[in-house]
């Protein structure tokens, strides 16, 4: 079993790097989540309007975003923006990459969730005389938000995970961490188990905080 | 435009290397998948919950860091593999987990009545499996099946990463060597929409035809 | 019930055991790799695999036919001439920087020849020929920019485009602590991060330098190295020591020997000039 001591040995040390890196995963998401939240948000009102146009481009948006891999996208941004003069950071170029294909899907899952909720809610609120906005804030915002938190918390998940492929751009995160490691040592197999490992804690972690928050607004409502 | 159209066959023969890992890879882990998953509904209690475990584990990690996996798994227990075979075997075991969790749950959602129903008629297990139950689960599982096919040819984008050569891969070596990024970026989304669109509306009207009350 | 139960425990023991036995083999078959030479093997297959990179021009990169080009490339074509009298008989795999060591390590790839400078550490971990091609490192910027020498670089508002290797981070850290680091997994990524503006300045080879700068009058090679004359070489598996000395003897007829005609062709096409010989230059004439 010495094979194993050293390697365990071989890992602890590694360790500061891989953490990190690992906080530069975190800080990635904690920038991208909220930006996707609000385009979903935003992308909203014209999805859902009645009229052709702006629901329509909307729609056509997301099944680009749908249609085409998240590293092209990314590419294009870093790659493309310093032709037209402009340098972002490899992080910014990575964090609007990934807001701009999540916000599409938060987008269909805020529809969705809306959609949902029965027609009847939206009559009977108008039938005794409260206003569309009311109806929607009073009635059909409390269920869609019940039914959105589980796909949510499975979009998020989805959403760190794809802070991995920023490393492809330069971003010093937990997976390309591991890359640069491993030119320096023989172990490569061995630091990705690591590598994964700590992905497989954050998704945990966060899987298990959306379920708990399902049950606790399950219990409030 | 032109150093589009100038690449265009270079960027093709990306595409054709695309098209066929993407076919490897949907239709290996749709089978892995049914496998893994018929399993996990139906097997007893350790074999459920190996594969709780394994979807579990999988649907936790990047899929890049699963083709990292991948990629250094072989050599790590002393086997040469190419590319393509490593990140491929990957890939597959990847998004088999999803296809696990999607017929495992299209399976168990088939009501119970109905299993029983047959078991009173003397139906074998076997035959219940294959004529009662596959059926219905089935129809249940094409949507979201057909999405997790989508997300898996989109992934095969990201074995450029790892050191696969197919579309992505081709459309960074054209780029680096004329700077025209947009261009070539766009065209390359372009290809990859058509590669995808077909699957995307398809699954989009299934959606529509198969609703289905949770 | 049981039956299905032990289906799974079986199924589950299967899997552990075969973990602990493939962690077991790996040391296994690194001992048992051993004892067969490269060379033997690539004799018996009938071509060699050589690994090379699609990113660095003029070493390897894409043509505008779209086929595989470069200096590295006709030189793994002469190797597989010396082994087989058939510059046909190899097949060329591309890989990217950070793949290189395990590639050779594992057999993927018979060698490999991709813009590599041998440095000691790497020596640890791979074998190396004697050099075929003399290198450095040197810094590339705009030409109408502000650097002039390493020194200026050392300000907090600049950035440089290094590889993905630990040696040009490690290098960066000691010279010019103060910029900005921007890592790429291409070569050709750095120097087009300089030519756009993303970057102030890139550590390049010195031949790369310049083929970059001949094709590019907007960027300049600055004149302070950052390394000493340095040598790439052809990289290979540590312990073999059959297939090392088959390799470094070719390497050394071709860059001072009866292969010299062959070599000097190549070198000429690619960097316009004629390469010294190593063994006249040697001996004073």
């Amino acid at each position: 079993m010495d094979y194993a001591a050293q390697v365990t040995a071989f890992l602890l040390g590694q360790m500061p790097k891989l953490l990190a890196g690992f906080a530069v995963t975190l800080t990635v998401a904690v920038a991208a989540i909220p930006l996707a939240l609000a385009l979903g948000v935003v992308l909203l009102a014209p999805r859902l309007s009645g009229r052709r146009l702006p629901s329509g481009a909307v729609q056509a948006y997301i099944e680009v975003m749908r249609g085409t891999p998240l590293l092209l996208q990314i590419y294009l941004i870093y790659f493309g923006l310093p032709l037209i003069g402009l340098f972002p950071s490899e992080f910014t170029c990575g964090v609007v990459g990934i807001a701009l294909q999540h916000g599409a899907f938060l987008c269909e899952l805020f529809r969705a969730a809306i959609e949902s909720v029965s027609q009847r809610q939206w009559e009977a609120g108008r039938a005794i005389g409260m206003t569309q906005l009311a109806v929607f804030r009073y009635a059909i915002l409390p269920q869609a938000l019940m039914k959105v938190l589980g796909p949510l918390g499975n979009q998020v998940i989805v959403l760190i995970k794809d802070t991995s492929l920023v490393s492809a751009i330069g971003v010093m995160e937990l997976t390309l961490t591991g890359k640069m490691v491993i030119e320096r040592s023989a172990a490569s197999f061995e630091i990705f188990v690591a590598v994964a490992l700590f992905y497989l804690i954050v998704t945990a972690a966060v899987g298990a905080g959306f379920r708990l928050a399902e049950q606790r607004y399950a219990g409030r409502l | 435009m032109d150093v589009l159209a100038k690449n265009l066959p270079y960027l093709l023969s990306g595409a054709v290397m695309t098209l066929w890992l993407s076919l490897a890879v949907v239709s290996l882990s749709t089978l892995l998948g049914f496998i893994i998953g018929t399993l996990g509904a139906v097997g007893g209690r350790t074999l459920r919950a190996l594969v709780t475990a394994y979807i579990f584990i999988l649907r936790g990690i990047p899929v890049l860091v699963v083709m990292f996996l991948g990629y250094y798994a072989f050599p790590a227990f002393g086997y040469r593999a190419n590319a393509y075979v490593a990140v491929g075997t990957a890939q597959i075991v990847y998004a088999g987990a999803f296809v696990a969790e999607i017929v495992r749950s299209a399976i168990l959602s088939v009501p119970a009545g109905q299993f029983a129903a047959a078991r009173g008629l003397g139906m074998p297990r076997g035959k219940i499996l294959m004529h009662v139950v596959f059926p219905q689960a089935v129809r249940l599982a094409i949507p979201p099946l057909l999405n997790t096919s989508l997300t898996t040819i989109k992934q095969t984008s990201y074995a450029s990463v790892v050191g696969a050569w197919e579309l992505t891969w081709a459309a960074r070596e054209v780029v680096e060597r004329t700077l025209a990024a947009f261009q070539i970026f766009l065209g390359v989304m372009a290809i990859y929409f058509c590669i995808c669109y077909p699957l995307a509306a398809l699954s989009r009207w299934c959606e529509g035809r198969f609703v289905v009350a949770h | 019930m049981e039956r299905r139960d032990f289906l799974g425990a079986a199924l589950g023991g299967a899997g552990v055991a075969g973990l602990a036995l493939g962690t077991s083999s790996n040391a296994a078959a690194q001992a048992a790799g051993a004892g067969k030479s490269k060379l033997d093997e690539v004799l018996a297959r009938g071509k060699v695999i050589v690994g090379v990179t699609s990113e660095a021009p003029p070493f390897g990169f894409i043509d505008d036919k779209g086929e595989l080009a470069g200096f590295d490339i006709d030189m793994a074509k002469l190797v597989a001439k010396a082994i087989f009298n058939d510059a046909t008989k190899i097949e060329l795999i591309k890989q990217g920087f950070a793949a290189r060591w395990p590639n050779v390590q594992n057999g993927s790839i018979d060698f490999g020849i991709m813009v590599t400078t041998v440095y000691a550490d790497r020596a640890l971990r791979v074998g190396f020929t004697r050099p075929y091609i003399d290198s450095g490192i040197v810094l590339v910027v705009k030409k109408d920019g502000p650097i002039k020498t390493v020194a200026d670089l050392n300000k907090a508002d600049y950035t440089v485009a290094h590889l993905t290797t630990p040696v040009q981070e490690e290098r960066g850290k000691r010279l010019y602590p103060n910029a900005k680091f921007l890592t790429f997994d291409s070569i050709s990524a750095q120097f087009n991060a300089v030519k756009v503006g993303r970057a102030t300045a890139a550590q390049l080879d010195v031949p790369v330098a310049l083929f970059y700068a001949k094709d590019n009058p907007d960027v300049r090679i600055l004149e302070e190295w950052l390394t000493d004359v340095t040598g790439n070489a052809i990289f290979l598996r540590g312990d073999d020591f059959k297939w090392w000395l088959f390799l470094d003897t070719v390497v050394g007829e071709m860059t001072g020997g009866s292969l010299f005609s062959q070599y000097k062709v190549l070198y000429k096409t690619w960097f316009g000039v004629e390469p010294r010989h190593a063994r006249i230059a040697q001996s004073g004439r």
